[in-house]
């Protein structure tokens, strides 16, 4: 047996708050200080708000069998891929 | 027959918008959380947005509390439809050794175990009613860890992993 023949789909969601990740480039030695205040402030921060993320979990959940073993990467109301 | 669905974590944040939103639509909706107090709220939120919606308390790492709120949906709604499958926690940024093991656990607990245990015991229901979509919230830490986040951060791998592979089922013949 399997999930898809009997019409079971599995789809993920990620609330994201930065479309990049900043620290993978930085050119200085990580810290707690400093990781905190990229964490922060890197841009573009483009905050999620809890409903935008609902809009994705809505669309996840009534595209199932489209996106199933997918992962929506979202922020800001846009899925980022 | 609107669609039953069954959202975890639905006293706040996510899962309450979701819920409210999803109430906007005319779904029937579970909504489940530990927190009674806001859990009934939301729920009593989306009924004024016309939703019927009822609100079940537990602790989705406690396997009994699991099948008491997959029972309930059941004899709400007749099945589950879908599953926004949404509670997890997260604990201030710190240094990996930092944690101790029973913090691991909990963290663990809720965000892997409680997910594993919710799909679990709802996949019967979907595979005796011929179908349903389940929806998991991971995080950008399962693509990309944040520093001092360490053990969030493989609790959301690890459901990123779950997803993938059950998702997929089947479509490598």
């Amino acid at each position: 047996m399997d999930y898809q023949d009997k019409g079971i789909y599995a789809v993920g969601v990620a609330p994201n708050n930065m479309k990049t990740t900043i620290s993978k480039n930085a050119s200085v030695t990580m810290n707690q200080e400093i990781g905190a205040a990229i964490h922060a402030t890197t841009p573009p921060n483009i905050a999620a708000t809890a409903e935008e993320v609902a809009e994705a979990m809505a669309f996840a959940m009534k595209n199932g069998k489209l996106l199933t073993g997918s992962i929506i990467n979202c922020a800001g109301g846009q899925i980022l891929q | 027959m609107n669609q039953a669905v069954v959202i975890t974590g639905a006293a706040t944040g996510l899962g309450r918008a979701t819920a409210l939103k999803l109430a906007g639509e005319g779904y029937r909706l579970v909504l489940v959380d530990f927190n009674e107090e806001a859990g009934k709220q939301t729920a009593e939120d989306a009924k004024v947005l016309g939703a019927e919606a009822i609100f079940v308390r537990a602790d989705v790492s406690n396997e009994e509390d699991v099948k008491k709120y997959v029972e309930e949906a059941v004899t709400a709604f007749g099945t589950i439809d879908a599953f926004l499958n949404n509670a997890g926690i997260m604990v201030p940024f710190r240094l990996l050794h930092e944690y101790d093991a029973e913090e691991y656990n909990r963290i663990m607990n809720i965000n892997v175990k409680g997910a594993f245990l919710g799909i679990k015991y709802v996949i019967p229901v979907m595979l005796e009613n011929g179908g349903g979509t389940i929806v998991n919230t991971v995080s950008s830490n399962s693509f990309k860890p944040t520093a001092y986040n360490g053990v969030y951060a493989a609790t959301k791998h690890a459901l990123a992993g779950l997803t993938k592979s059950i998702g997929q089922d089947g479509l490598s013949g």
